[in-house]
């Protein structure tokens, strides 16, 4: 069965090619640009993975996994590509044991990996 | 009168002592108590300021103190001129009394005043011996009060002066404060600098990595060339970022320091095989003591940067078939590392300002060469980490050594 990812990034080029590796790579890819709508979208669906970046409109990627962990929402595994390259976030995601963080500019062959490996291929 | 004489030794000393004399008219003071002391005698004391020669006197019978002009000429010490006590007497209307005695007040040689007695009764020896001894003692309790005087008006002045240095201390510690503050604002800056850059060189590194991958179809050559072109600058640049993120991490000192047991040697090959594409392009010949045995205490990302920074820069500088060599070496818990090049080597001038930030070495053959300037200053503070030191020995076109001395580091 083709597996579900939601890519969660308000850049539109960055989404675009996080959306076109991952539909080449044959996954059912979902695009989301600001923290909210993924919030919904979490809420609403099953994916298997979320690619999630930090920075983002209306609700930051932090705030989001607090808020789903606070309702009980199911959380995919979860990658976080950022640009941002300071310890403190790197420290941060671990303590949400989250210990995929990928820094931008990201290399695609590295990507793709750590993507199958945690979709479990 | 000699008792009348001593108790009034005693009375001045009474009052010299006394802390509640302590305004300018001590003279007065003194001279007030020295008349009522007489009123029962015909004797007058009058004391005499140097600088005028006014005298300020004490009358007896008026009971007042009054001016009166002496001609300076009668200063003297009354002992050594008793003669010229007559002549007072004869010549001087001014004083009340048919007899004069006048002493100097006056610390050795400095004349500061004189005191003089009047009197219509005989002056005899021991009134005069009486008399002198009154004279010193009184310079002397002057002196005394005086310098009293100009030591509280130090001690004001030094008061003074050090409040003035404690306000420019806190003006300091408070620009001091602003400066540090600045220093952060800077710092914060340049993260997000690093971080805004950072996005669109995602999509710039991507998109020609996955052209370069040919996932999406085959590129004619010339369009492969300029992939990979577009490519090793994206990296460049990607690189510089880093330089600048991690020099202001390490100015907030917010770089993180995790020192882990590692192996030297295996490390140093480590970094060794990354720059092969760059040192076999020119020909370069690597000497290494690669049997070296040591186990050291190092954060291995930065031990590893240090020698990622020192050994791209040798093969940067060195020529084509030119040679470098790394060398180890320990005593004790020390260990030195030496990175040694034959390239074009580093003028004497600019051996102080190399570690500095942004400094380009004005030299034909670096400017072609693309860097931030940050390179060797984030070496240093990186071996700073590790509480080393890094220096260098370089002679122009002969090549340059930089030593890295690690103190008690060994395992």
């Amino acid at each position: 069965m083709t597996k579900k990812i939601l890519i969660v990034e308000d850049n539109e080029l960055n989404m675009k090619l996080f959306f076109d590796i991952l539909t080449y790579q044959k996954y059912d890819a979902e695009k989301s640009f600001d923290g909210h709508e993924a919030y919904q979208k979490i809420k609403e669906n099953n994916y298997d993975l979320i690619i999630l970046d930090l920075q983002l409109p209306k609700l930051d990627g932090f705030s989001l996994i607090e808020k789903l962990k606070k309702e009980n929402i199911k959380l995919p595994p979860i990658i976080i590509v950022s640009a941002c390259a300071m310890d403190s976030d790197k420290q941060k995601a671990k303590q949400h044991n989250i210990n995929d963080y990928l820094t931008k500019p990201i290399d695609i062959n590295n990507f793709i990996k750590t993507v199958k490996q945690k979709i479990g291929e | 009168m000699e008792k009348i004489l001593s108790e009034s030794l005693n009375l001045i000393d009474d009052i010299i002592n006394d802390t509640k004399v302590k305004n300018l008219d001590f003279y007065r003071s003194v001279l007030e108590i020295m008349s009522s002391l007489y009123v029962n005698t015909s004797l007058g004391i009058f004391f005499c300021e140097n600088s005028s020669l006014t005298t300020k006197a004490a009358l007896k019978q008026k009971n007042d103190v009054s001016n009166y002009k002496i001609n300076p000429e009668f200063i003297y010490d009354f002992i050594e001129s008793k003669d010229k006590l007559q002549e007072i007497k004869t010549q001087e209307d001014n004083f009340l009394y048919s007899n004069t005695l006048i002493a100097k007040l006056a610390i050795k040689k400095s004349v500061y005043g004189v005191i003089i007695l009047s009197t219509n009764e005989k002056i005899t020896q021991e009134i005069k011996t009486s008399f002198l001894a009154l004279s010193q003692i009184i310079s002397y309790k002057i002196k005394d009060y005086e310098l009293n005087e100009v030591f509280k008006i130090q001690l004001k002045a030094i008061q003074e002066a050090m409040a003035e240095k404690q306000e420019a201390y806190e003006i300091i510690k408070k620009q001091h404060k602003k400066l540090q503050e600045l220093d952060k604002t800077k710092s914060l800056f340049l993260a997000n600098i690093s971080h805004e850059l950072r996005t669109p060189l995602n999509a710039i590194i991507g998109f020609s990595q996955a052209l370069d991958s040919k996932i999406f179809g085959d590129l004619n050559p010339k369009q492969a060339e300029y992939i990979k072109d577009i490519q090793i600058s994206s990296l460049h640049l990607l690189g510089m970022i880093n330089e600048i993120l991690d020099i202001s991490k390490l100015e907030a000192h917010a770089m993180k320091f995790s020192p882990i047991e590692l192996n030297p040697t295996q490390t140093i090959q480590e970094v060794i095989n990354i720059l092969e594409p760059l040192y076999k392009n020119k020909n370069i010949e690597i000497i290494f003591n690669s049997d070296f045995e040591c186990k050291i205490k190092a954060d291995y990302q930065k031990f590893q940067q240090i020698l990622y920074n020192l050994l791209s820069n040798a093969i940067k500088f060195t020529k084509e078939n030119g040679k470098i060599e790394i060398i180890q070496s320990k005593e004790n818990k020390n260990y030195t590392l030496k990175i040694k090049d034959n390239g074009i080597g580093i003028d004497k001038k600019f051996h102080n300002k190399i570690f500095k930030k942004f400094v380009h070495l004005d030299n034909v053959y670096t400017k072609n060469q693309n860097s931030t300037g940050l390179g060797l200053t984030i070496t240093k503070e990186l071996v700073k980490l590790h509480k080393g030191k890094i220096s260098l020995s370089s002679e122009l076109n002969k090549g340059t050594t930089f030593t890295i001395e690690f103190r008690n580091i060994i395992l």
